[in-house]
């Protein structure tokens, strides 16, 4: 990987999220509602309600706030919350972990199941077993979620009474102490059983919903790979030096078709974010999207940009990360700007 | 590989008759590949059904999809309601034809919007080349380096709750990957000789762009919409459950399982069976646009 390639990326990066920031500022802007009017409550008085107005600088025009804010971001500060009266970075550091959790969770489970299933589909192409992945797949991509949520509520939690529907823990149970904010590894760390199991039935659920988008991506990306790779000629030598098939499927052939399957993981790592707006919101999950959400509600300029700025962040970040696997895990690929 | 091999020696006596090169279109393509694919057809026939529904729907619905009757309210699926009725005593079933309908044609003008904002900067920034093309293209990547659809939820949060805005705020994040497709197309066919040709019998930039490379652009931007198609109705239904697309008492399909959701814990119906409609209508499109993939897919085309 050449250094100058990493550089330019990462410029690219500042850039966009520059522009991310000046369309999400000129939008969030562009709402009629008053957050100050919302705060002081109505029957406020027009002198206090021009001192919150200077105290988070909505008197300034328009302009003069939006380089205030990207100054401001300069230095690591994303300004205070209107609605939680913190520091918007404390309040994203709090909500942050959860949201993680989740996406983490639901990666682990496509990857579970949606590995298997592109492999099963490739090796059976245009048989029963591989029409069978691809109806599993495609129907996880044409349920909305939300729906998907609801009908697991429904089955799981309503019907069967076997799993929580909402939160990340039960009321009862404290959270565990914090080392690295994820409720499952702090409490086996602090050797919490009863809270460990009770974090992670609580994941089941929401994970499971926030899968289902991806599975259908992850699926169709290692099937087609897969057949790929199957073609190629060092698959013949493998079979021709009498390996097992088993082998020739797992050592040869996935190991390979891997490369772009990683890719295609670490862009799904970055798309899961849209879904997890929704998920939280319908399972009540404290992570960044229902953090959002009551934001966005209550026109809360400085936790909006907050979540703007963290979201294209991390959404860059993974593709980033995407571009970077592909070119070290296959030798033959070398990113070099420019030098083709 | 299943190409004959010929002995090195034979060349220089009989040359074998020139390997004839099957040349096949896109729609020959399609139409071979469509028919060893079951689940394609299958794909077409629900869609083809979908699309039957929403166009008939007046003919085909047993009731008023708006009509209240709060003594028949709640009904399970079963009896003079087919499927059931909602909070309003209103037939589900109608409400679900209705809202095809709504749902179709919101996500075709999402589309068309997405399609002509692409073809105008992606055609600009095809032709046109040099700092234009620069800059517009690094405007077209700004958008996607940021997850499209919470976008979408800000730009709709911020022109308030209707149809037409959850449309708008749509078709505001879906352009730029048909503004790169038009690009990439254009700088392909700008390359051909016709385009010279008709430079020099003195056509004007318009006239070549509209005339002579945007035709033959087309055919690439219309498969990416059907592919869109399912994402996208259920990206207007996600707005218009979150309360910020179609409003009451609109049939809108990602409303009703809004307010279905009151009732999930003893009507399940009400929330479910919209929901199988949106599951349908989407599965037919991602069947079509998968279909589409394939054939499109140069690996998966035999030989």
């Amino acid at each position: 990987m050449r250094p100058r390639y990493v550089v330019q990326r990462f410029m690219w990066m500042l850039v966009s999220l520059i522009g991310i920031s000046l369309i999400t500022f000129v939008v969030s802007h562009m709402v009629p509602a008053d957050p100050i009017r919302a705060i002081a409550g109505l029957r406020a008085k027009g002198e206090q309600v021009e001192e919150l107005r200077r105290r988070y600088g909505l008197d300034k025009p328009l302009h003069e706030q939006y380089i205030r804010w990207v100054v401001n971001l300069t230095r690591g500060d994303l300004g205070i919350s209107i609605r939680t009266g913190q520091p918007v970075r404390e309040d994203l550091q709090r909500y942050a972990p959860a949201t993680a959790e989740l996406a983490l969770a639901a990666m682990f489970l496509t990857v579970v199941v949606g590995l298997p299933l592109g492999v099963i589909a490739a090796l059976h192409k245009d048989r029963f077993l591989d029409h069978l992945s691809r109806i599993i797949a495609l129907s996880g991509v044409s349920m909305p979620i939300f729906w998907v949520a609801l009908l697991l509520q429904i089955i799981f939690f309503s019907r069967l009474n076997l799993l929580p529907a909402d939160g990340r823990l039960d009321i009862m149970l404290s959270p565990p102490p914090q080392v690295t904010g994820f409720y499952t590894i702090d409490s086996l760390l602090a050797g919490d059983w009863a809270t460990f199991k009770n974090a992670v039935v609580h994941l089941i659920l929401p994970a499971t919903t926030l899968a289902f988008g991806s599975l259908a991506v992850l699926t169709r990306m290692v099937r087609s790979s897969m057949l790929d790779v199957l073609g190629e000629d060092y698959i013949r030598t493998a079979r021709a030096k009498g390996l097992s098939e088993r082998r020739v499927v797992i050592a040869h052939a996935l190991r390979n078709a891997l490369i772009p399957t990683t890719t295609t993981m670490a862009l799904l790592m970055g798309a899961l974010m849209g879904g997890v707006f929704l998920v939280e919101l319908m399972f009540s999950w404290p992570g960044l999207g229902f953090y959002a959400m009551r934001s966005i509600s209550l026109v809360d300029f400085p936790a909006i940009m907050g979540v703007a700025v963290l979201m294209t962040v991390i959404y860059a970040f993974f593709n980033f990360v995407a571009d970077l696997l592909y070119g070290f895990l296959d030798p033959r690929i070398s990113i070099e700007g420019g030098n083709s | 590989m299943s190409t004959r091999e010929t002995p090195a020696g034979e060349i220089a006596h009989i040359a074998p008759p020139p390997k004839k090169v099957v040349q096949r279109s896109l729609w020959q393509n399609a139409w071979r590949s469509l028919r060893r694919n079951p689940l394609a057809i299958a794909g077409f026939a629900l869609l083809g059904f979908v699309i039957a529904m929403a166009i008939f729907a007046p003919w085909v619905a047993p009731h008023d999809p708006l009509e209240v009757k709060l003594e028949d309210k709640l009904l399970p699926p079963g009896g003079q309601y087919l499927l059931g009725t909602d909070d309003m005593g209103r037939d589900l079933l109608s409400r679900c034809i209705y809202g095809f309908r709504i749902s179709l044609r919101a996500a075709t003008v999402v589309l068309a919007l997405a399609c002509l904002i692409g073809i105008c900067l992606g055609g600009t920034a095809g032709y046109l080349g040099g700092k234009i093309d620069n800059l517009l293209m690094r405007m077209t990547d700004m958008f996607l380096a940021f997850p499209g659809y919470i976008l979408a939820l800000a730009i709709a949060g911020a022109l308030g709750p209707s149809m037409t805005n959850a449309i708008i705020s749509v078709a505001a994040v879906w352009w730029p990957w048909y503004a790169r497709l038009i690009r990439g197309q254009v700088l392909a066919v700008r390359q051909n000789l016709y385009i010279d040709a008709a430079r020099s019998i003195g056509a004007g930039h318009i006239r070549i762009l509209v005339r002579h490379i945007l035709p033959n652009c087309i055919t690439p931007l219309l498969v990416l919409a059907t592919m869109d198609l399912g994402i996208v109705i259920l990206v207007l239904a996600n707005l218009s459950f979150l309360g910020l697309g179609a409003q009451p008492p609109e049939p809108e399909l990602g409303y009703m399982i809004a307010r279905g959701r009151l009732y999930f814990m003893n009507q399940w119906w009400v929330a479910t069976v919209p929901g199988v409609a949106i599951f349908i209508m989407a599965l037919g499109t991602n069947l079509v646009g998968d279909a589409w993939r394939d054939i499109l897919d140069p690996r998966t085309q035999s030989r």
